[in-house]
């Protein structure tokens, strides 16, 4: 039975879950609807938005921890499993205008970091969580935000680093697991000489390269989907025209036996993330502007939308906007309430929850 | 009175000249002195085009480029001449190529190009439109006492610019976020968020759509903190420290 779990803090967090084991409830002031896995491990990570030198974990016990540094860092990343946490940690303390380089630390659930990696300028986590695959690069402004000079694959837990040969102009990188014979797979934007982009695959285990026919990195958890970004979408030639950016030139594709299929044309605008463990849902964040009628000003709206590619359903989960920099491990989403709390929408959630209880998904 | 003089008369009264027997004498206009020519007035257009105070020969092109490039020996331009547009963007942003680029000037009118790690006149070359289009912003946002931070466009010919995938034709601009305290040094989303004016750089945002042919902006828009529905901004990874700005091809 897939029981959905959601609850609420008082100080405003939000937690959407589609877990279907059960535990106890989870013991927090305020609204509980729900029930804590039984899995330990870290779930949620967030630099603390007061005070950057902290790193805050959620445990799947519910209980929260901290790690403390001596240098601000910039992003944090829990493991799919649970047992480790990455944050890319600023070499030195920031003075205004600054672009400092960063390392990145990797720590085991609990004690010291089990490894540091300097120069490091974006991580992932392979989806079972034994390979680290880190881009490493000096900061420039323009581009992506720095200049690569090479990636490096950290098995864990034994962080034996290995340099990925021919990942030397990657931009951007992600991870894939597919069915056999393809398994599990680094998948690297990289340029030639000329600078034209490509997309490629890399076997962490034997180190080769494959082109690829793909486009865009942003794959589905089963390998099924990609969606293309706008960026990418640009870079491909496939939205050429005024009319269809502004319409949002956002596509998803399929990409089982090599046949490229246009299911639908998304309409997203901000960043783009799949719910890891649902398949084929992207959790869209949208902000507009909504106009009241009865008074001549405008406000800030913003809810978040689960979409199903695969039908072009989409679903308002959260109808609040969202900070993104909760996490929980196995692609389950922690939604926080950034804005001001406003009674009638919580009403609203309430009974939502009630209700989608009942429905047993969302 | 004899048929032929009331002839003569009538041809006397008809034609009043002077002199005519049995006409009334008419007195002769005093001369109207000559009218003073009218103060000379600068035309407004030319044939080039309309003339304004920062484009004083009206060709489009306006004096900071035109005195920029003749300067340095980047093309033959000169103020008070009409030059055609030289520049030539072909292909797209991911491959293309310019052909008689325009380097932007170091510090213009309501905006300063800033090199990062480039050297000198390396990284600022476009389109004429482009550069226009980065003016007119800059004119428009001096007036909220804003300055405009410009970084890469392209390099001079266009073609490949590492670390950048496009940047190729002259028609993509790289720009920092504003600042609170207003200063001129880079700005991360992800290090300073307390340094960072969402209003100010929705105002530059909004510029650029209004005055400017647009086709896409990327930035972080997990950061910036405005809305972005029926604008042409979209998110883009890596865009944490500038905003990316693509304008349409012209039509040649």
């Amino acid at each position: 039975m897939n029981i959905h779990l959601l609850y609420k803090k008082t100080n405003g967090i939000i937690i959407h879950s589609n877990r279907p084991k059960l535990a106890c409830c989870i013991g927090l002031a305020g609204l509980c609807i729900g029930w804590a896995p039984l899995n330990q491990g870290v779930s949620g990570v967030r630099i603390n938005p007061k005070n950057t030198k902290a790193l805050e974990l959620l445990l799947d016990s519910g209980e929260k921890t901290s790690i403390t540094t001596d240098k601000p860092m910039m992003e944090s990343e829990p493991s799919p499993d649970g047992q480790y946490v990455a944050a890319l940690v600023l070499n030195s303390t920031p003075t205004a205008g600054s672009l400092p380089k960063s390392t990145l630390h990797v720590w085991s659930k609990e004690g010291p970091p089990i490894t540091r990696i300097s120069g490091a300028q974006r991580f992932e986590f392979s989806p079972d969580s034994k390979y680290l695959a880190v881009i490493l690069g000096r900061p420039y402004e323009g581009a992506l935000g720095f200049i690569t000079e090479r990636v490096e694959i950290v098995s864990l837990p034994s962080c034996k680093s290995v340099t990925a040969q021919g990942l030397e102009s990657a931009r951007d990188i992600a991870w894939i697991k597919r069915r056999p014979p393809f398994g599990l797979q680094l998948i690297a934007e990289v340029s030639d000489e000329n600078g034209r982009s490509k997309i490629v695959r890399y076997n962490p285990v034997n180190g080769r390269i494959r082109n690829t026919h793909l486009k865009g990195l942003h794959c589905s958890p089963d390998g099924e989907f990609y969606v293309l970004t706008a960026r990418e979408a640009e870079q491909a030639g496939m939205c050429r025209g005024r009319r269809a950016v502004t319409e949002g030139c956002v596509q998803a594709f399929t990409w089982e036996n090599r046949r490229v299929r246009l299911p639908t044309t998304l309409k997203i605008r901000g960043r783009i993330r799949w719910a890891r463990r649902s398949g084929h849902e992207l959790l869209v964040n949208r902000r507009r502007l909504r106009r009241q009628q009865m008074m001549s000003r405008s406000s800030d709206s913003s809810d978040t939308v689960l979409l199903d590619v695969g039908t072009g359903a989409a679903r308002v989960v959260q109808d609040a906007p969202v900070d993104w920099s909760w996490r929980t491990r196995r692609g389950d989403v922690i939604l926080k309430n950034s804005g001001r709390p406003r009674p009638r929408a919580l009403q609203k959630l309430r009974k939502r929850i009630l209700y989608r209880k009942l429905q047993q998904n969302y | 009175m004899t048929p032929t003089m009331l002839i003569r008369g009538l041809f006397c009264f008809l034609v009043c000249a002077p002199g005519c027997v049995g006409s009334r004498p008419v007195p002769r206009p005093a001369p109207v002195p000559e009218p003073d020519p009218p103060p000379t007035v600068p035309p407004t257009t030319t044939a080039c085009g309309r003339l304004k105070l920062f484009d004083s020969d009206g060709d489009g092109i306006s004096n900071s480029v035109e005195d920029t490039n003749a300067a340095r020996r980047y093309a033959d331009l000169q103020t008070g001449r009409c030059d055609p547009d030289p520049t030539r963007p072909t292909g797209t942003p991911h491959s293309g190529q310019l052909s008689g680029a325009l380097n932007l000037p170091d510090d213009g009118d309501g905006y300063v190009h800033f090199l990062g790690s480039d050297s000198a006149d390396q990284d600022d070359w476009g389109s004429l439109q482009t550069l226009t289009c980065i003016e007119q912003v800059g004119r428009q946002l001096r007036e909220n006492n804003l300055l405009l931070n410009v970084g890469d466009i392209s390099l001079r010919g266009g073609g490949h610019f590492p670390p950048h995938a496009s940047h190729q034709n002259g028609l993509d601009i790289d720009l920092r976020y504003i600042r609170k305290d207003r200063r001129s040094v880079p700005l991360d989303l992800r290090i300073e968020p307390q340094a960072y004016d969402a209003d100010a750089t929705k105002l530059v945002m909004d510029a650029f759509v209004k005055l400017c042919p647009v086709h896409i902006i990327f930035v972080d828009t997990d950061r910036i903190q405005f809305p972005i529905e029926d604008t042409p901004i979209f998110h883009a990874n890596g865009h944490s420290n500038h905003a990316h700005i693509r304008l349409e091809a012209p039509q040649l």
